[in-house]
């Protein structure tokens, strides 16, 4: 990825290309400018569509620095202190500044904090000069801060300057550039983008709303359709009774009743007279039969097995159960039969 | 995000509901069996109920008086108790019988007051076979039992 940093010098500004290639920075090219306008011309003419990121930094002149001693280092904690501290250093309000700030342990076991800090006025006038020419930025930061001129001795090298920028481009140690410029940084462009976006996504929303609610609305009809049947085959069976869940109470019932059943065992044997007395049994004839609750053993003799295999379908019809046909030819010629089965009827 | 969280909510309200007539659908479908079980169940079990209700008496007598009403009681050979059980308020005592030289009207009268009749019996099994003199003479073992309120 190519790197772009902006350096803003007092009389000039340069622009050097930086691009990261295997986890180092290789310098391409230095560009000189007499100001932002000439800059934001080259851009215009040659594109650069090609750079990364957009780095800027500003001298020293333009910005603020404080050493402030605290006994702690933590940041979080100086992150809360600072805006006080700040506001009684510069008669300002903390909201009318922007800074960033860098913590280092001194010898005493101190911690310095090294502050550097801009009005927000001047720096969204940066912003604005820079993004009315083109560039979108995404870092704020200041070389000469980097390198340590604080007090704008002598005037760093171009190779020393260079060093810094990379070092700017892998971490650029202080950033003023916070969230609330970043979102002002936005092309109008992609801003009316993520408007449609937002729009879309409520729109979508709503409609999933009104779906989901239209879905509810019917389940809710179907489920009480189901209630009323339910509820309908409890009351045939209970007149005049009433049940939290009928569906539960019925099963509990048979339950209670079941077991009752399980105490009481009967075989139906008339039903199943009224089955043999019904059903033509042609040259068939039943010498004996067993029957319990559970199962059923016929004797009998015919003359032609297909006789014996035929009331062997019957009683499995009749009793919605296979059943066992067992034959064997009788001296007389005839055969002798047995079926059974077995049932839970 | 108010309206995400509504969708989220309206979803699994949704399926919550999904979930519930899923459940109820298949009562729907399962209540119509229960509900002929019952009542296929509760016929038999209520007459019983009934009939136990009376007076106290032993199996052989009302095993007595079955067969002396149906004027077959040269008929019975043996009654023979074979055990007792309780359930509830209930007691049950079972017994084998049997009977021999049936005809075919005997059996089926017989079996009939036994299924269907005022006495509180319940049939557990019935053994039927024809007699070797005659194929219209029937014998019969049949196990039953004589239930009585507590």
């Amino acid at each position: 990825m190519k790197y772009a940093v902006i350096d803003i010098r007092s009389d000039k500004v340069f622009l050097y290309l930086i691009e990261a290639k295997n986890k180092s920075w290789e310098f391409k090219q230095k560009l000189e400018f007499k100001d932002i306008v000439e800059l934001g011309r080259l851009i215009q003419d040659q594109g650069l569509k090609d750079i990364g990121r957009w780095l800027v930094s500003l001298p020293l002149t333009d910005l603020g620095f404080r050493i402030l001693k605290f006994p702690f280092g933590d940041k979080t904690k100086i992150s809360r202190i600072l805006p006080l501290e700040l506001e009684n250093i510069l008669l300002l309000k903390s909201e009318e500044i922007v800074y960033d700030f860098r913590v280092q342990k001194t010898e005493t076991n101190d911690f310095e904090v090294e502050l550097i800090f801009i009005e927000k006025t001047g720096l969204v006038k940066i912003l604005q000069a820079l993004k009315d020419n083109g560039i979108i930025l995404s870092t704020v930061t200041s070389l000469d801060f980097i390198l340590g001129n604080y007090l704008g001795g002598e005037e760093s090298s171009f190779e020393e300057r260079i060093e810094a920028a990379k070092t700017a481009c892998a971490d650029p140690v202080i950033n003023l550039m916070s969230r609330e410029f970043l979102g002002a940084q936005i092309k109008p462009g992609v801003k009316q983008k993520i408007l449609l976006g937002y729009w879309l996504t409520v729109t979508f929303l709503l409609l999933t709303c009104v779906s989901i609610s239209f879905q509810i609305r019917s389940l809710k009809n179907k489920n009480s359709a189901y209630q009323g049947m339910v509820a309908k085959v409890y009351t045939a069976l209970f007149p005049g009774s009433t049940a939290v869940s009928e569906y539960y109470q019925l099963q509990a019932k048979l339950k209670e009743l079941k077991d009752k059943n399980d105490f009481m065992p009967h075989a139906e044997s008339l039903k199943f007279l009224r089955f043999i007395s019904g059903a033509n049994l042609g040259g068939l004839r039943i010498d004996s039969f067993k029957l319990d609750e559970k199962s059923l053993e016929v004797k009998g003799n015919c003359r032609a097995l297909s006789e014996a295999e035929g009331f062997k379908n019957k009683i499995e019809g009749y009793f919605e159960h296979p059943a066992a046909l067992e034959s064997r030819k009788s001296p007389d010629g005839q055969f002798l039969f047995s079926v059974k089965t077995e049932y839970n009827k | 995000m108010v309206l995400a969280a509504a969708s989220l909510v309206l979803f699994f309200l949704a399926q919550n509901y999904r979930g519930i007539g899923q459940q109820l659908k298949i009562q729907a479908q399962d209540i119509s069996a229960m509900a002929k079980d019952y009542q296929a169940m509760q016929e038999g079990i209520v007459r019983i109920e009934n009939s136990a209700k009376g007076e106290h008496r032993g199996i052989s007598a009302v095993i007595g008086e079955l067969f002396s009403n149906l004027g077959i009681q040269s008929k019975l050979q043996s009654v023979k108790n074979i055990e007792q059980k309780n359930f509830l308020d209930l007691s049950r005592q079972d017994a084998e019988l049997v009977i021999n030289n049936l005809d075919m009207n005997e059996v089926v009268n017989l079996l009939y007051v036994i299924e269907r009749g005022s006495y509180p019996l319940s049939l557990r099994s019935v053994e039927l076979s024809r007699t070797f003199e005659s194929p219209d003479v029937f014998n019969l073992r049949l196990v039953i039992s004589c239930f009585q309120k507590k």
